[in-house]
């Protein structure tokens, strides 16, 4: 399965990247999954804080993702 | 009702009319943060004729700040936000009456400035200062309109609005979550925070006068560069509010700890003998007597303000003078650069003199 994975701030940096499409061998795979293989893949994944939508929901790390779903690594901002 | 011209533009909407200005300028917003989200946030809601506006801000204006916190002029630098930003807004619109807090927000006051304010504007730059917002939110029941920024991106969402979800709903809690960086350690955009700000004026709005869809359970993000929004839907997590609400209930049980400002005799020795305090003298060096104590430094009234943002703003502080006169403005001075556990000695070391000859 193909998934879109969308970055936003201080992640963006830490991924260099603001988007990136992830192909995957299995057919679904749980938000906890999806998180350590992505924290395996950017190290700086994981002290970071941030909360994952899915097709712009936001969800808990048990969820299933399927084949086309857009997943939003979203972490708070500070600035004001 | 006085003064319909000025508003006649926005009242020419069937949605507001006369009975939607008047719900304009019944409501009391509190602004918290007068930085570059709060100077649109007030800007707007000060033309729009929101009857009564709480600022709180301890920061000074700043040069770094011009480009993008427009109440503010050149000449303002040094001065504190809330004052400075309070006076731009009442020659904006007269008709405003405005509440000044020049502290910043924090545990010990929380619930003493949100007092009757019916929405809180949350400007600040700070994730703890959010979840204390929050919870003090959720427990007085009103809702908060949130905006925060970094580099070229916004969010803005409202929360505890009816009984919706809360920030921590959103970002839950957890340890190093202060370690995001604010505008200062990222840099920002100056329209970004304007862009932002002006979005928040808009929900707050919306809440007054109970029309479309207010951003509750609902973040919306922005992101300049390529000019893209998205909308991002969130639940309300029942743990979540449960934990801000027993965060928000047990401040304000917790007894005020009224700090005093204002020390008598036995008060002062008590402080100059506890080894976290900092005792200064504001004296000029060759002031007689001296007081024989224990570490104590000697910073004229004139330095006071650069010699103190060396220090902790946390940092707890004694002065004193001749006759407590100095001592008092340089207590004044260091709550504006946002200190908050200063005292001085009351009517100075004069007071003290039949001590020191014993």
């Amino acid at each position: 399965m193909i998934v879109t994975i969308k970055y936003f701030g201080l992640l963006a940096e830490v991924t260099n990247k603001s988007e990136e499409q992830l192909q995957l061998d299995q057919e679904t795979i749980s938000v906890i999954d999806l998180k350590s293989k992505l924290e395996s893949l950017y190290e700086g994944l994981q002290n970071a804080t941030y909360a994952v939508a899915v097709n712009q929901t936001i969800c808990t790390t048990d969820v299933a993702i399927k084949n086309q779903d857009v997943i939003a690594f979203l972490p708070p901002f500070a600035g004001g | 009702m006085k003064e319909t011209k000025r508003y006649n533009r926005q009242m020419a909407l069937a949605e507001i009319g006369e009975s939607g200005q008047q719900k304009i300028q019944r409501a009391r917003v509190l602004v918290i943060g007068a930085g570059g989200l709060g100077c649109p946030v007030l800007q707007n809601l000060a033309a729009a004729g929101v009857g009564f506006i709480g600022i709180v801000d301890g920061d000074v204006v700043e040069e770094t700040n011009l480009h993008r916190q427009l109440l503010y002029t050149l000449d303002d630098c040094g001065r504190n936000k809330a004052v400075t930003a309070a006076r731009a807004i009442k020659k904006l619109n007269p008709s405003v009456d405005v509440q000044v807090f020049s502290d910043f927000f924090q545990s010990q006051n929380a619930f003493e400035i949100v007092g009757e304010y019916h929405i809180i504007v949350d400007c600040t730059d700070t994730i703890a200062v959010r979840y204390l917002i929050n919870d003090v939110s959720l427990v007085k029941k009103i809702p908060f309109v949130y905006a925060s920024i970094h580099k070229f991106e916004g969010q803005v969402s409202v929360f505890n609005y009816k009984n919706g979800p809360s920030y921590r709903c959103l970002f839950p809690e957890k340890e190093g979550v202060n370690a995001i960086p604010n505008c200062v350690e990222a840099g920002v955009l100056g329209v970004l925070p304007n862009t932002l700000g002006v979005l928040q004026a808009t929900e707050v709005l919306k809440i007054i006068l109970e029309i479309g869809t207010v951003l509750s359970g609902k973040l919306f993000i922005y992101e300049g560069l390529q000019a893209q929004t998205q909308l991002i839907d969130f639940q309300k997590n029942p743990k979540q509010i449960e934990k801000g609400i027993i965060n928000g209930i047990q401040l304000l049980n917790t007894k005020k700890i009224t700090f005093s400002e204002l020390l008598n005799q036995e008060q002062f020795f008590e402080k100059s003998n506890d080894s976290n305090v900092l005792l200064i003298d504001v004296r000029e060096e060759d002031e007689l007597p001296r007081y024989q104590g224990n570490a104590i430094v000697n910073v004229p009234l004139n330095n006071i303000e650069s010699y103190a943002k060396g220090l902790n703003i946390q940092q707890e502080i004694v002065l004193l003078c001749q006759t407590g006169q100095r001592s008092s403005i340089a207590l004044h001075y260091l709550k504006k650069l946002g200190f908050n556990r200063i005292s001085h000695l009351k009517g100075g070391i004069q007071n003290l003199e039949q001590h020191l000859k014993k």
